[in-house]
Parts: structure tokens; C-alpha cells; sequence
């Protein structure tokens, strides 16, 4: 206890030029461009120069993709991410944190505080969450009819393509990234995070492929849907590069995620803070990071290896020259299934622990949550190929790969036992986040249950491929992690920006969400059933009365989430709701015994833990933190 | 049930939740059964079919129960147990989880899932038709019909943007119709030339990929005559969405007399068609850049 | 106390070795991530091995020169080695014995590098020739550019911190448990960001043994 690593010490304060550049978005957009233009005009042209698959057609690949690599780097150089590698190159002395005292413009830049990062990626997901559904709504437009109307075939399917991409790649982080980053830390009595600088990148490389896959729409589009198989990608246009770039930086961003979050809560943890304490949410995070970790990893190969074959001249995904699009079918599954529990195990974690607080109760049966969550986990990466029962990849495995998928639902109907067990007898208040947290386990179920046809071999025959899949994911997606994601932000807008947002508006919201989700995708199982595949322009015209039927509930349900965003705007700025206290919900959990706004160091002192967050009900129960503990008490507790 | 009820001694309000939920299983399952299961896909056309009919109908019914127990447990827990807003500030009881009722919830669902996992690999074992799905190139290994001997081979090539197709028993003839023979044991070997696609004859319930140098083999028997839709289920490009067409299962005599007809019609063409292969070599410069 | 006040008036007491154990856990989970990378190459192989499509896997005129490939990983494979022992030195809190060491180790690194590229550059087919090819191309080249020069970059910045300290006090390149007060920030890092660096150096000379014994003898 004798030093005072840097680490630990809030950055230096300086002159505001000095704090403000050059390192800010403007230069880093300039940077951007700039590189963008070295990239393409001079690295890409002068590599490209000379292979004639690259130049004898008007689609550059390699300069464009060399265009947007170091577009993305000048970018990131531009926020200041470079001056720390470069400096530790040079052995200088680098600040391990930034720009953590500044007001309200380091909500713009590169800035070490894991709170601040919590919000950047709060608006920064929401925004990409709102031009994705507004991409729904052009889909769903389309659909009105049974030919194509309002938009081209190639145009529609690239819609679909950047809604699936933008909505996957958003909602890895609609959880995590707002709320693991943000509370995280608070939870498990932590100042900061293990590596803060890999947690600001983490952020910026999601803005960064937003926009780069958004550039896609100025480059003709990609044609391959969410999945991007090859050999289809290999021979798309110029846009299909945005993807395969946009999905690379995102999976570096979630293994990074991964790896700070795991590393965080492995060393980051106060005096006390057990295992066995850990809030319900805490270990939902741990079991995501584990599979953004791992999976990640396989996405980034898959997004490369895709890239070398169109630009480089690799056969690894060309049948006939040595390679195969199993291989991709294969890889990109890998990673795709453990990704579709990244969407939900947060989801789920953030449920409970919603359940609980609003329960007035304690988690029932707390360790089956956490072996639900770990075994979900450990499974989702023995199930992949359900996915390609159709595919002719390993007919004979086709049995085993149903035993898995189908044995997940086990671990899944933990959570669900957790929850019933909750209510029992419980203390019910309907408030905003609850209704979101109770409203998942209903749409669930629906997605979970839909899952379990899908996974029957037999009976995926019939539905794979079609509108079957499509409703099951969104019941999943949507149904679970988006309305958990709401509910989220709800509960704990208080302690973020310090107001309420308005309980009426939110209930309006709440129920015009739930009913017309519901009402949006429950059909298309049908539509799905009858035969609809899915990614057409066109469908057999006797689906049309369903589709219509699901267009018009969608455009309700598009319409309840401009209801948020007037309930946002309206409680920020012109009905603002203070909270009398701190701890507005009576919550345990440590970041409710906070006071608002957290200050930047969280703590003053190391907290010292006590007990889990779920001491509801028991008279007898200590504060779940002793938040100013003497030396003596922190070196008792192990600190 | 009974000595499982007699050891948990359930709470009263736990009695209540299991005879609502009893009663209206005991009502509700069968009639899904009955009266949903028919309307379930893809009908009872063809073997495969009726099969997967068959699973959607148990699966559903299996589902039924469980929906109503949430159902009832969360409804009869909304209602009972919420307290108007701000009323009560009190909590409720610490409850921290029952050893035996996790331990019940555990078991019923792993039999649950047993059971699905058996019953859904029961229709891929060998002498099964393997539901319809393609089993890749060489399905002896998997599951073979014991009429696979005899069945009439269909070869499906998917290209962007159409089907066409080829019977190798009558010269390796092509057409861009489908027709089958009603009651016959038919083999489809789906392949592409270019991208992946996949084979979907709705009705039929046969679904397969098709990959490019790959044949991926699908057994079905059409058991009742009329016709079939066709669509692709893969996206596999810019008219991914008109690659779609019809089928037709017709009477044996008549099958003959068309795909006579189709050979004559075809023959001067014939020799300019590649010879018979279960997988046509893309060509090696089809990127299109 | 005093000292350790912070602005909010309460006192630090962020454990020193916090950033030792940071970094250790996090080369580990590092390690971890680029297993499933690196498994993806080898899944890729053994896959499109056993598919052979077109006959094109392996045709005869591809041949990847073993004696480089031996050469580069033993390069690889050195630097790792001599990185470890000379961690060794720093343990004994003899900086100056440890430099050296991490800068042959650098230097073999280097040599690997520089190696490859003499490979490619002379090497008998391109990356379109087959399954093998694209394999070969793609996993060296991404282990040179991200593996192995990310793994010597660390080092590098351990070594460059050091030098750049070289006149203060002495054993300022240990632990941070044991680091003198008034080691700050990147400085107290040094020795344990040496140790991850060469956790991870010996990972990759692991993979490049693997990929000697796949690319260059099984084929
Ligand atoms: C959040 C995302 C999410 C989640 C959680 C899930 C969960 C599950 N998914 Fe889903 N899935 C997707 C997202 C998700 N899926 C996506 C995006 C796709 C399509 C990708 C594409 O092609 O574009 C897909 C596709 C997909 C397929 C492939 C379909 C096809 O293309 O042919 C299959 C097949 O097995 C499947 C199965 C399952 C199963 C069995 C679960 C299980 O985990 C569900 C378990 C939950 C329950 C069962 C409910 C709770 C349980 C109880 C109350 C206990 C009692 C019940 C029983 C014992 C049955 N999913
Ligand atoms: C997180 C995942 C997620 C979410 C939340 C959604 C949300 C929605 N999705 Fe999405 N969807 C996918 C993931 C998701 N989707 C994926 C992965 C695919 C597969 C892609 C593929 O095949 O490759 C898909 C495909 C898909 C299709 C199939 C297309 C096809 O196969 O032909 C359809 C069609 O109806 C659809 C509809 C919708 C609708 C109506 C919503 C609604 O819930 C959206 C709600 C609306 C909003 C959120 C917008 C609110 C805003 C406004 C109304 C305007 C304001 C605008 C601004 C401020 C800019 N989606
Ligand atoms: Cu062919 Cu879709
Ligand atoms: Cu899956």
C-alpha cells in the first residue's frame, strides 16, 4: 500500500486547447477522409496496379478495402488512440486514462471513464438501433405487396441485409456496452475498469463500423443478407467489402468487450465481493464475455478470410478451386450461434435482477442462475450446425446436434424458474422496468418454444429458410434482449442522468411495444408455416392479407419508440423529475448506494462488501457495501 | 405426480396454480392435437410430409402445457401478489430457492427434452426417409428407404435464377419442369453451378441445399396427386425471390407419357448437354469480380 | 496517510500489483481469444483437406519450402526462449541483464519476420492455387502481420521503457508489488507487461511450430 500507480490518479489538468485538441471527432473525421484517400488512391492503387481481376473491372477491391482500413485507422488516430502506442514505442512515460475531468465534450472523444463510455454507447447504440427498425419499416413497406412496388429486388435485399447486420452487430452491445460498462465496475466495487483504453476503443470501433457498413448503401448494396455466405459474397459488388470490414472491426470490438470484462471481473472485485455476491447481472456479463471472447475471434477469421478471397485471389470458400462454402457455412456458425446468446444472456441476467428489485424479494435460487447462464455458455458452442441441417454438412451428426441444441432449453428454463420463484408470494410493483423485465420472459418463451420446433430436425425441413426462422429470432432478439434492454434504461435512468423518465409516457410506450410486437411477429409464424421464405421481394400472393395484417402492426410498433424518444426528450429538458433520493427504487444493489451523479472515481474509499444485493425481506440483512471502511476493516476483508 | 405432490406438500396457492393448470392441460392438449395439428405444415402430400406434420402436431401439443403452466403461474402471481404503487414498502419474504423444486423442474425438463431428442432422431435412423432434408452426398450412411434401390433419381440444378432438372434414368434428359410420379419412392440429388441455393418443394416437404460441387440427396414419396410449389431457400443473389416454380405429381401412366414427350422435345439439344454427373465444376472463372 | 488522499477526500488504495495481475489475466484471456482464431486456420486446414474439392487442395507444383519454414520458426521459437529466460534476470531485479536478453529476443523475432518475407517473395505459387495455397498465404500472412509483430511491438515498448530509464533508481523494473514509491504509471508497468509479453511470445511459438508441422512437413 505504498504507491500511487498513475493509473489511479485522475488525469492532469491542463489549458482547455490543451485538453480539448488536437485529438477531437473534427480531426478525427479529417483523418479519416485523409486516410480513406491514401488508402484507396495511393496504397490501393499502386498494390492493385497489375492484377488484372482487380483493375480490368470497375470494382477495385483492394483499393477500396485498403481505403477503408485506413479510413477506420485515420479515424481512430484522429481521437488520440495512437499517442499512447506510440509513446510506449518511444518508452515514454503515457497517461493510463484521459480525459476524464472534462464536461460534457468527453462524451465525444476518447475517455477512460467507464461511465462515460456507458453512455457514449447508450445513445451511440440507440441511434444505429432507430435507423435499423427505420430499415424494417422500408421492409416492411415493400411486403405490403406481393411483387416488388416500392423498391427493387436488389435494393430490398440489401435493406435486409443492412437491417439484419446493423441490428446484430447494435444489439451485441445494447446491453453489455451501456450497462456492463457503466455498472459493472460499480457493481463489484470498482474504480474503473481492467484496461480503460481497450474500453474507449471498444466503443469506437462500433461507431466505426456502423458507418462503415452504412457506406455500403453507396456502394451497391450487399446482397447476402446478415449471413454473408460465400460463394454469393465472393461475387457481390463493391458494397459487400462494407460488410465484411464492418463485421471484422465489430468482432474485434466484442473481444475486446470480452476480454476487459472477464479480466475486470476477475481482478477488479472490492474487499469482500465473493463470488457468491456477485449481482445476478454481474454473471450474466461474465458468461457473455466468455462467448465474445471465444467467438468473436472466429468471426474476425471468417469476415478476413472473405475479404482474401475477393482481393487477394484465396480459394477458401470456391468450390471446384480447392475450397468450399461449407468452410464458410461452417466458421461463420461458430461464431454465429454463441453470438445469438450474447444476445440473450445479458438480456436474461438484466431480467432478474430487474424481477428481484421489483419483487422485493431475493433472487430464488441464485446458484441455478448462475449454472443457467454458465451452462447456456458452455453449450452454445457444441450446436452450431442446426443452423445447416438441410445443408447436406454431416447428415449423421444430425442427431446429436438436435440433442444439444435441444438440451440448451434446459439451462434457459433455469432463468425461467428464477423468475417464477421470484414472484412466489413477492411484494409485485408494476413499475416501468418491470413490466419490460415480466414482458421478456412471455416473449421468450414464444422465441424459446419456436427454437425447439427449429431445432427438431424433421420439422426444421419444413420451416428452415423461411419466415418460421425469422419470427423465432425475432421473438428472441427483440422480444427478449431489446425489452430487457428498455427496461434497463428505465430503471436506471436515475442514476445515469440523474432524472426520471416519465412513468406515464413510459407505460404508453411499454404497452403499444408489447402489444404490437407481438402482434408485428406472431403472424409471421404462420406466413412462415404457409411458405414465405424469407429475404424475397416477392411471396405467393395469398400470404398477402397476413403481410399487410404484420406491416400495419409494425408501423405501430416503429411508432412506440418514437414515444421513447419524445418520453426522452420530454423528461430531460421539459419535465424534469428529480429523484428525492439516491436509491429512488429502494434497491440493494451497490450502485444504487451511490450517490448521483457517481463521482468519477466511484468510490472514495474501497467499498468493503458485505453480502449479495438480495437482501430483501430479511430484517437481519447488512448493507450489501460498508462504503467507508477504515484501513483495517479493508485489509480484514482482503484488500 | 401423486407422491411428487405428497412430498412437496405444496403451498395452498401452488395447489390452486397445479388443478388450474391440470384442468386446463387436460383440456387444451388434446384439442390442439387434434384441431391444430392437421392445419400444421406441410400438409400430408408426400411421406416426408406427414412426418413432419406429425412432429410439428407433438411438438405442439407438448408445448401446449407448458405454456398454460407460465401462463397460469404468472397471471395467478400478478394477480395475487401485486401491490398497489407505493401502498406497501415492505418486502417480501426471503426466499432463497427449494433444493426439490429445482430439482423437479430439472428432471421434467430433461425427460422433456429426451423425448424430443428421441423422437425427432427417430425419423433420421436408417430405413426412414430421413424426413425429407437433404443428407448430403452419400445418405446410405444415414438413412436409406428401403425402396432407395428402386427409387426414380431426379438430379435438381439450382443456378441464379432457376431450376432445372434431369432424370438420369431416361437419358439424362432436362427440362425446367418438375414432375412426378404419385406413389413412387423418388431421390433428389440437389446441386448448384454457381452459389448456394436450396431445394424447396413446399407441399412435398423436401428441403436440401444446393451447393456447388456438392450433391446433396433428399428421399420423398408423393402420396397424393396435384401440384407442388418450388422455391429457393437460400439467398443466393438479386432474383433470389423469382426463383421459384411449380411441381406436379401425376399417375404413373402419365409421368411416362410426359417425360416421353420431354425426351423427344429435348433430343436435339441433348448432345450438347454435359454428360451426367452428380456435381457440374463451377466455372473456374465465374467471379464475377 | 496523507499522501494518499484523493480529491473526494477518501484514500486510494488500488493495489499495486493490481496492474501486475491486470495484465497477467489479461495475456492469459488474450491467448485464449486467438486460440479460437488460430483454430479457425487449423479447422480450415484438416477441412478443406479432407474435401479436397476439384482435386485442387494440393496440387503438385505447390511446395512450401521447409527449410524456411524451419528457419522462421525456430527464429520464433528462440525469441520466445531467450525472452524467458531473460525475464529470469529481471526477476532477480537485474535490469541489466534482462535487456539484452529481451533485445536478442527482439532481434529473433525481427529475423522471423524479415524471413517470411523472403519466403513470399520467393515462394513457387500464389495464393490462388488451391485450398493449400490459400491456407498457407492467409495463416503466415496473418500471423506475421497481427500475431508476431503485435507480440514483438509489446515487448518492444517494455524494452524501450527501460532503456529510457536506464539511469534510475535500480530495481525499477520488477513487480509493481515490489516497485519503489514514486514508480508511476507506465514505468511500474514494465515488468509485469514483460512477463505478459513473453507469456504470449511463448503461445505464438507454440503456433508457429503448429504451423511449421502443418504448412511445411504434412502439407
Ligand atoms: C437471442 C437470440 C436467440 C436465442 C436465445 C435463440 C435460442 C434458440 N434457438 Fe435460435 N436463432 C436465432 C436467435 C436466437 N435463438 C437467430 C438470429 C437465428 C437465425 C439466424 C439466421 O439464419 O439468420 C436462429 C435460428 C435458429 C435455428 C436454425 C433455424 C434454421 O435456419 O433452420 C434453430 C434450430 O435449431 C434455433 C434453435 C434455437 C433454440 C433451440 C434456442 C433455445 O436456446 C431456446 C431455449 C428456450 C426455451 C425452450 C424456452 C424456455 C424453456 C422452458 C420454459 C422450459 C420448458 C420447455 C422445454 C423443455 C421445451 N434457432
Ligand atoms: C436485434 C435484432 C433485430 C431487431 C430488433 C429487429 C427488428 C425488426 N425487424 Fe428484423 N431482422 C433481424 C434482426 C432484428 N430485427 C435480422 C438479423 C434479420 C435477418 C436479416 C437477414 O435475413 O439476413 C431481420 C430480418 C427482418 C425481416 C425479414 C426480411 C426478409 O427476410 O425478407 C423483417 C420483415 O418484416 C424484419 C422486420 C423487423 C421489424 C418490423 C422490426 C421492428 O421491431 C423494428 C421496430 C422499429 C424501430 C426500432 C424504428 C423506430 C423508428 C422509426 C419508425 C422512425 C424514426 C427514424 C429515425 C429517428 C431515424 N426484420
Ligand atoms: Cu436461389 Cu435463392
Ligand atoms: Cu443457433
Amino acid at each position: 500500500m505504498s504507491t500511487v500507480p498513475e493509473a489511479a490518479l485522475p488525469a492532469t489538468t491542463g489549458p482547455l486547447w490543451r485538453r480539448i485538441g488536437p485529438f477531437n471527432p473534427l480531426t478525427a473525421v479529417i483523418l479519416g477522409i485523409v486516410g480513406y484517400v491514401i488508402g484507396a488512391d495511393i496504397v490501393g492503387h499502386t498494390l492493385a496496379s497489375g492484377v488484372d481481376a482487380q483493375t480490368a473491372t470497375d470494382q477495385n477491391d483492394i483499393s477500396f478495402i485498403l481505403g477503408l482500413l485506413f479510413g477506420v485507422c485515420g479515424f481512430l488516430i484522429g481521437l488520440g488512440f495512437a499517442n499512447y502506442p506510440v509513446s510506449r514505442i518511444l518508452g515514454r512515460e503515457a497517461s493510463l486514462r484521459e480525459k476524464e475531468q472534462e464536461g460534457l465534450w468527453r462524451y465525444f472523444t476518447l475517455c477512460t471513464d467507464h461511465k462515460v463510455v456507458g453512455i457514449q454507447y447508450l445513445w451511440g447504440v440507440l441511434l444505429f438501433f432507430l435507423i435499423a427498425g427505420f430499415n424494417a419499416m422500408l421492409i416492411r413497406t415493400q411486403l405490403l405487396r406481393p411483387s416488388e412496388h416500392f423498391v427493387s429486388a436488389d435494393r430490398y435485399i440489401s435493406l435486409v441485409g443492412l437491417h439484419g447486420t446493423m441490428m446484430m452487430m447494435m444489439s451485441s452491445a445494447i446491453v453489455i456496452g451501456p450497462f456492463g460498462n457503466y455498472f459493472v465496475p460499480i457493481m463489484i466495487g470498482a474504480r474503473r475498469m481492467a484496461f480503460p483504453r481497450i474500453e474507449a476503443l471498444s466503443f469506437w470501433l462500433v461507431p466505426c463500423a456502423e458507418v462503415v457498413l452504412l457506406a455500403a448503401v453507396g456502394a451497391r448494396g450487399f446482397p447476402s443478407g446478415w449471413t454473408g455466405y460465400a460463394s454469393l459474397s465472393d461475387q457481390a459488388k463493391l458494397g459487400m467489402d462494407c460488410y465484411l470490414i464492418s463485421f471484422g472491426l465489430i468482432a474485434i470490438s466484442l473481444m475486446l468487450v470480452g476480454l476487459n470484462m472477464l479480466a475486470t471481473t476477475l481482478t477488479m472485485r472490492a474487499p469482500g465481493m465473493t463470488w457468491g455476491r456477485l449481482p445476478i447481472f454481474v454473471w450474466g456479463v461474465i458468461a457473455t464475455a466468455i462467448l465474445q471472447l471465444l467467438a468473436a475471434p472466429v468471426l474476425l477469421l471468417s469476415m478476413a478470410l472473405v475479404l482474401m478471397d475477393r482481393a487477394v485471389g484465396t480459394s477458401f470458400f470456391l468450390a471446384g478451386l480447392g475450397g468450399s462454402p461449407f468452410l464458410y457455412e461452417n466458421l461463420f456458425w461458430v461464431f454465429g450461434h454463441p453470438e445469438v446468446y450474447i444476445l440473450a444472456l445479458p438480456g436474461f441476467a438484466l431480467a432478474l435482477e430487474l424481477v428481484s428489485v421489483f419483487a422485493r424479494k431475493p433472487i430464488w435460487g441464485y446458484k441455478l442462475a448462475v449454472a443457467g447462464l454458465l451452462g447456456v455458455t458452455f453449450l452454445s458452442f457444441f450446436v452450431w450446425q442446426h443452423h445447416l441441417f438441410v445443408s447436406g454438412i454431416n447428415p449423421a451428426l444430425r442427431p446429436f446436434y438436435m440433442l444439444t441444441t435441444e438440451l440448451i432449453s434446459i439451462p434457459t428454463a433455469f432463468v425461467f424458474l428464477n423468475a417464477m420463484g421470484t414472484l412466489w408470494k413477492a411484494k409485485i410493483h408494476f413499475t416501468v422496468p418491470m413490466l419490460f423485465a415480466l414482458a421478456l420472459f412471455f416473449n421468450f418463451f414464444i422465441g424459446g418454444a419456436s427454437g425447439v420446433f427449429l431445432s427438431d430436425t424433421p420439422s426444421d425441413v419444413s420451416t428452415h429458410g423461411s419466415f418460421f426462422v425469422m419470427a423465432h429470432f425475432h421473438y428472441t432478439i427483440m422480444g427478449g434482449l431489446v425489452f430487457a434492454a428498455f427496461g434497463g434504461i428505465y430503471y436506471w435512468f436515475p442514476k445515469m442522468f440523474g432524472v426520471y423518465l416519465n412513468e406515464a409516457i413510459g407505460k404508453v410506450q411499454f404497452w403499444l411495444f408489447f402489444v404490437f410486437f407481438n402482434l408485428t411477429f406472431f403472424p409471421l409464424f404462420i406466413a412462415g408455416m404457409e411458405g414465405m421464405p424469407r429475404r424475397v421481394s416477392a411471396y405467393a400472393p395469398h400470404l398477402q392479407v397476413i403481410n399487410d395484417f404484420v406491416s400495419s402492426a409494425a408501423y405501430v410498433l416503429g411508432f412506440s419508440f418514437l414515444v421513447f424518444v419524445f418520453n426522452v426528450i420530454y423528461s430531460c429538458f421539459f419535465n424534469r423529475q428529480v429523484p428525492a433520493t439516491d436509491n429512488p427504487w429502494r434497491s440493494r444493489g451497490l450502485e444504487w448506494q451511490l450517490p448521483t451523479p457517481i463521482p468519477v472515481e466511484n468510490f472514495a474509499r474501497p467499498p468493503v462488501i458485505q453480502g449479495d444485493p438480495y437482501g430483501y425481506g430479511n430484517p437481519e440483512a447488512v448493507p450489501v457495501a460498508n462504503l467507508n471502511p477504515t484501513p483495517a476493516e479493508v485489509t480484514a476483508a482482503g484488500g | 405426480m401423486k407422491g411428487f405432490l405428497d412430498k412437496m406438500r405444496p403451498a395452498p396457492e401452488m395447489r390452486r396454480i397445479l388443478i388450474i393448470w391440470f384442468v386446463l392441460s387436460v383440456i387444451a392438449t388434446p384439442l390442439v392435437a387434434i384441431f391444430v395439428g392437421p392445419l400444421l405444415p406441410p400438409g400430408a402430400a408426400s411421406d416426408a410430409a406427414h412426418g413432419q406434420q406429425q412432429d410439428n402436431t407433438v411438438m405442439t401439443a407438448l408445448v401446449t402445457p407448458i405454456v398454460i403452466a407460465l401462463l397460469v403461474y404468472f397471471v395467478y402471481s400478478f394477480i395475487s401478489w401485486r401491490v398497489p404503487r407505493e401502498a406497501d414498502v415492505g418486502d417480501g419474504p426471503p426466499l432463497r430457492g427449494s433444493p426439490s423444486i429445482m430439482g423437479t423442474w430439472v428432471a421434467v425438463t430433461v425427460m422433456i427434452v429426451i423425448f424430443l431428442a428421441t423422437w425427432g432422431s427417430y425419423e433420421l435412423f436408417p430405413g426412414e426417409t430421413g424426413a425429407g432434408g437433404g443428407q448430403g452426398p452419400d445418405p446410405l450412411a444415414v438413412a436409406t428407404p428401403a425402396a432407395a434401390k428402386t427409387a426414380l433419381r431426379v438430379q435438381v440444378i439450382g443456378q441464379q435464377w432457376q431450376w432445372t432438372f434431369r432424370y438420369p434414368s431416361f437419358g439424362g434428359v432436362e427440362t425446367t419442369q418438375l414432375v412426378l410420379p404419385v406413389n413412387r419412392q423418388v431421390r433428389f440429388e440437389v446441386t448448384s453451378i454457381d452459389v448456394v441455393h436450396s431445394f424447396w418443394a413446399i407441399q412435398l416437404g423436401v428441403k436440401a441445399d444446393a451447393v456447388p460441387d456438392e450433391a446433396n440427396v433428399a428421399f420423398v414419396k408423393p402420396v397424393k396427386l396435384g401440384t407442388f410449389d418450388i422455391r429457393c431457400a437460400e439467398l443466393c443473389g438479386l432474383w433470389h425471390g423469382h426463383m421459384a416454380t411449380h411441381g406436379q405429381v401425376v399417375s404413373m401412366p402419365a409421368f411416362q407419357r410426359w417425360i416421353a414427350g420431354q425426351r423427344r422435345r429435348w433430343a436435339p439439344i441433348q448432345k450438347y448437354l454435359p454428360p451426367m454427373k452428380r456435381t457440374y465444376m463451377p466455372q473456374p472463372d465465374y467471379r464475377a469480380g | 496517510m496523507d499522501e494518499l488522499e484523493s480529491p473526494q477526500g477518501g484514500y486510494y488504495v488500488e493495489p499495486p500489483e493490481l496492474l501486475a495481475r491486470n495484465l497477467n489475466v489479461g495475456a492469459r484471456l488474450f491467448i485464449a481469444a486467438q486460440i479460437f482464431f488460430y483454430g479457425g486456420f487449423l479447422f480450415a486446414f484438416f477441412y478443406l483437406r479432407e474435401l479436397n474439392t476439384g482435386g485442387m487442395w494440393h496440387p503438385d507444383r505447390v511446395d512450401a519450402p521447409v527449410g524456411w519454414g524451419a528457419a522462421i520458426s525456430a527464429c520464433v521459437v528462440a525469441s520466445a526462449l531467450v525472452s524467458g529466460a531473460a525475464i529470469a534476470a529481471m526477476r532477480r531485479r537485474d535490469d541489466a541483464a534482462w535487456r539484452p536478453g529481451a533485445a536478442v529476443a527482439l532481434a529473433l523475432g525481427a529475423a522471423a519476420l524479415a524471413l517470411q518475407c523472403i519466403e513470399w517473395a520467393t515462394l513457387g505459387f500464389g495464393a490462388g492455387d488451391g485450398g493449400f495455397a490459400s491456407v498457407f498465404v492467409a495463416w503466415t500472412g496473418f500471423y506475421m502481420a497481427f500475431g508476431l509483430l503485435g507480440g514483438l511491438y509489446w515487448l518492444e515498448t517494455t524494452l524501450a521503457t527501460s532503456i529510457r530509464h536506464r539511469g534510475e533508481a535500480p530495481g525499477l523494473v520488477v513487480a509493481a508489488a515490489e516497485a519503489p514509491a514514486g514508480a508511476r504509471g507506465t514505468k511500474a508497468l514494465t515488468a509485469p507487461s514483460a512477463e505478459a509479453a513473453t507469456i504470449n511470445l511463448y503461445f505464438l511459438a507454440v503456433v508457429s511450430v503448429v504451423m511449421f508441422i502443418l504448412l511445411y512437413v504434412v502439407g
